[in-house]
C-alpha cells in the first residue's frame, strides 16, 4: 500500500507541528481500510491496514514525547494492532502454500501410481501403496486444518480489538492529544520537565488533554478546577511561561505554542508550506471513506 | 525485537530538517548496528531485528522527505527498499519454519514426514533467502549507503544551521561525536 504524500511540508515547521499533520493523515488512512478489513475475506484489506498501522506507530514512536500521555498508549495499541493482523497476514500466507503442497503431492503421486498402472485398463488398489509421498498427506492437512482454525480466532481477535478502540475513542482521543498540545498550553522541556517530579505542577502540566493554560489563572480543568501554577512552580523551582511577570525570567526554558484557531475552531495545518497539499493518492484502497469512531468521545483517563 | 533507539536531544520545537538530521542520524546507526551475524541463520531474531530497523529507517526518510535533496533521497530509500526486500526474502522463511516446527512438537510421528516434506521445501526458500540478502548487503557496502545517508544528515544540519535552525555548535557537532562513541564497536557492512 502506498502511502499518501503529505507534499510540501514545511522544512522549517517545528517538528511536532509536522508530526501532528503527518499523524493526521496516518491515522486516517488506518480507518479507511474499515469496513472492508471487517471481512473475513478481505485479507488484502487487513494486510494494508497492518501495513498503516505500521506507519502510524513509527511516527507516534518518533513523536509522542511531544503529545504526552495518550501518545504513548495509543504507540502500544498500534504495536498490538499490528501484531495480531501481522499473524492473519503469517496464516493467509502459509495456508495456501501448504494446500498447493499437498496438491502438488497428488499430481506427482497420481503420475506415480500410473506409471505402476501401465498397460492395466485401472489402477489396482494395492498400487497405492507405492505412492511416493503417501505418508506426507496426513500431517500437511492436519498443519492446514490448524492454520485454518489459528486465523479465524486471530480474525475474531482482530475484530473484538478494534471494537475496543472505538469504543474507547482511540481516534478521537488520539486527535485530540496531537492537537492539544497547539490550543494554548505550554510544551515544558529540557530540566524544567525534570524538575516537576510530583505534586500540583505535575498536574497542571499533565492536567490532561482539556486542561488549558490561562494566563494569570494556570491550568483549567474540563470539571472546572484551577491549578495554581505560581504555587507550584514557586514550591519546584520550576518554570512556566506567559503566566505573569514572577516567573518571566526562567520563562526561556519553557516553549509556548500557542497558534491561532480559524472561526470553526479548527486549528490550521501550519506546517505545510503555503500552497501545498496532502496528496490522498491511493490510500483509499477501497474508495471507501474513513470509517469513524464514535464521534462524542471525549478524552478521559490515560490507560 | 530490538526497541528503537531514543533520539538523544531531539525537542519538539526543533524544526523538521533539524529533526530529520538528528533522527536519521540515529536510525542509520540502528540498521548498520544490526548487520553482524545476520547471515546466520541459526539466530533469526538478528534478521529481524534488521529487517525491523530497515523499516524504521524507511519510514523517517518518508516523513522527513522534504528535508533532503529529492533525487538524492530517492536513491538512498531504493537501496534501503531493496535492503528492506532482501531482509523480508530471509525472514519468511524463518518464520514459517518456526511455526512449522511448533506444530512439529505438537503432533505425533504419524504426522512428521509431512512435516519433514514441508521443513525442506522453506530450508531451501531459506537459503535463497540468504543468497539474496548477501548479495543485498554487498550492494549497500559496495554503494556506501551508509556514507550517502549520512551526507544526507550533514546536509540538512548544516541547511539547519545556515537557517539559524539550529541552536548550538554542539548540534552541529551532534553526528561525529555520536560516530566516535556509540559507533566504534559496530560491525560495518
Amino acid at each position: 500500500m502506498k502511502a499518501r504524500q503529505i507534499k510540501g511540508l514545511d522544512p522549517s515547521a517545528s517538528l511536532a507541528d509536522g508530526l501532528e499533520l503527518t499523524i493526521r493523515v496516518r491515522l486516517d488512512e488506518l480507518h479507511s481500510f474499515v469496513p472492508s478489513a471487517l471481512d473475513p475475506a478481505r485479507g488484502a484489506a487487513m494486510h494494508d491496514m497492518r501495513i498503516a498501522a505500521k506507519r502510524l506507530r513509527y511516527l507516534l514512536e518518533l513523536g509522542a514525547f511531544c503529545f504526552g500521555d495518550f501518545a504513548r498508549t495509543a504507540t502500544k495499541r498500534c504495536k498490538e494492532l499490528q501484531d495480531v493482523l501481522g499473524e492473519i497476514h503469517d496464516c493467509d500466507v502459509m495456508l495456501p502454500l501448504v494446500l498447493a503442497e499437498v496438491a502438488e503431492l497428488r499430481v506427482r503421486d497420481a503420475a506415480a501410481i500410473m506409471r505402476e498402472a501401465a498397460g492395466s485398463d485401472d489402477v489396482d488398489m494395492e498400487l497405492v501403496t507405492t505412492a511416493p509421498h503417501r505418508a506426507a498427506y496426513r500431517g500437511l492437512e492436519l498443519y492446514a486444518a490448524s492454520l485454518q482454525a489459528r486465523r479465524a480466532l486471530l480474525f475474531a481477535r482482530f475484530v473484538a480489538f478494534w471494537d475496543d478502540l472505538g469504543r474507547r475513542g482511540f481516534r478521537a482521543r488520539l486527535e485530540h492529544a496531537i492537537a492539544e498540545r497547539a490550543a494554548g498550553r505550554a510544551i515544558v522541556t529540557g530540566p524544567a520537565a525534570r524538575a516537576i517530579a510530583d505534586g500540583p505542577a505535575e498536574r497542571a502540566i499533565a492536567a490532561g488533554p482539556a486542561g488549558v493554560v490561562e494566563p494569570g489563572r494556570g491550568v483549567v480543568e474540563p470539571d472546572g478546577g484551577v491549578v495554581d501554577l505560581g504555587a507550584a512552580v514557586a514550591a519546584l523551582g520550576a518554570v512556566v511561561t506567559e503566566l505573569g511577570p514572577a516567573i518571566a525570567e526562567v520563562a526561556a526554558e519553557v516553549v509556548p505554542v500557542a497558534r491561532p484557531q480559524d472561526s470553526r475552531g479548527a486549528i490550521p495545518p501550519r506546517a505545510l508550506a503555503p500552497g501545498a497539499s496532502i496528496d490522498a493518492g491511493s490510500g483509499d484502497a477501497d474508495g471507501e471513506g474513513p470509517g469513524e469512531g464514535p464521534s462524542d468521545m471525549r478524552p478521559a483517563e490515560a490507560e | 525485537m530490538a526497541k528503537s533507539r531514543e533520539i538523544p536531544n531531539l525537542e519538539a520545537t526543533d524544526s523538521l530538517r533539524l529533526a530529520a538530521a538528528k533522527v536519521v542520524e540515529v536510525r542509520t546507526r540502528e540498521l548498520f548496528a544490526e548487520a553482524h551475524g545476520v547471515l546466520d541463520v541459526s539466530d533469526i531474531e538478528r534478521v529481524h531485528d534488521m529487517r525491523v530497523a530497515s523499516r524504521r529507517l524507511r519510514a523517517v526518510l518518508e516523513i522527513f522527505a522534504s528535508c533532503f535533496p529529492r533525487a538524492e533521497l530517492r536513491a538512498v530509500l531504493t537501496d534501503v527498499k531493496a535492503l528492506a526486500d532482501a531482509l523480508g526474502a530471509r525472514r519468511d522463511p524463518d518464520v514459517q519454519i518456526a511455526g512449522l516446527r511448533g506444530f512439529s512438537q505438537a503432533v505425533g510421528r504419524a504426522e512428521q514426514p509431512g512435516v519433514e516434506h514441508l521443513l525442506e521445501r522453506f530450508a531451501m526458500q531459506q537459503a535463497d533467502g540468504n543468497g539474496r540478502l548477501e548479495a543485498a548487503l554487498e550492494h549497500a557496502d559496495a554503494s556506501d549507503l551508509r556514507g550517502r545517508l549520512e551526507a544526507l544528515v550533514d546536509g540538512a544540519r548544516r541547511q539547519a544551521a545556515a537557517e539559524g535552525e539550529s541552536e548550538s555548535e554542539e548540534e552541529l557537532r551532534g553526528a561525529d561525536e555520536g560516530a566516535d562513541g556509540a559507533l566504534g564497536d559496530e560491525a560495518a557492512l
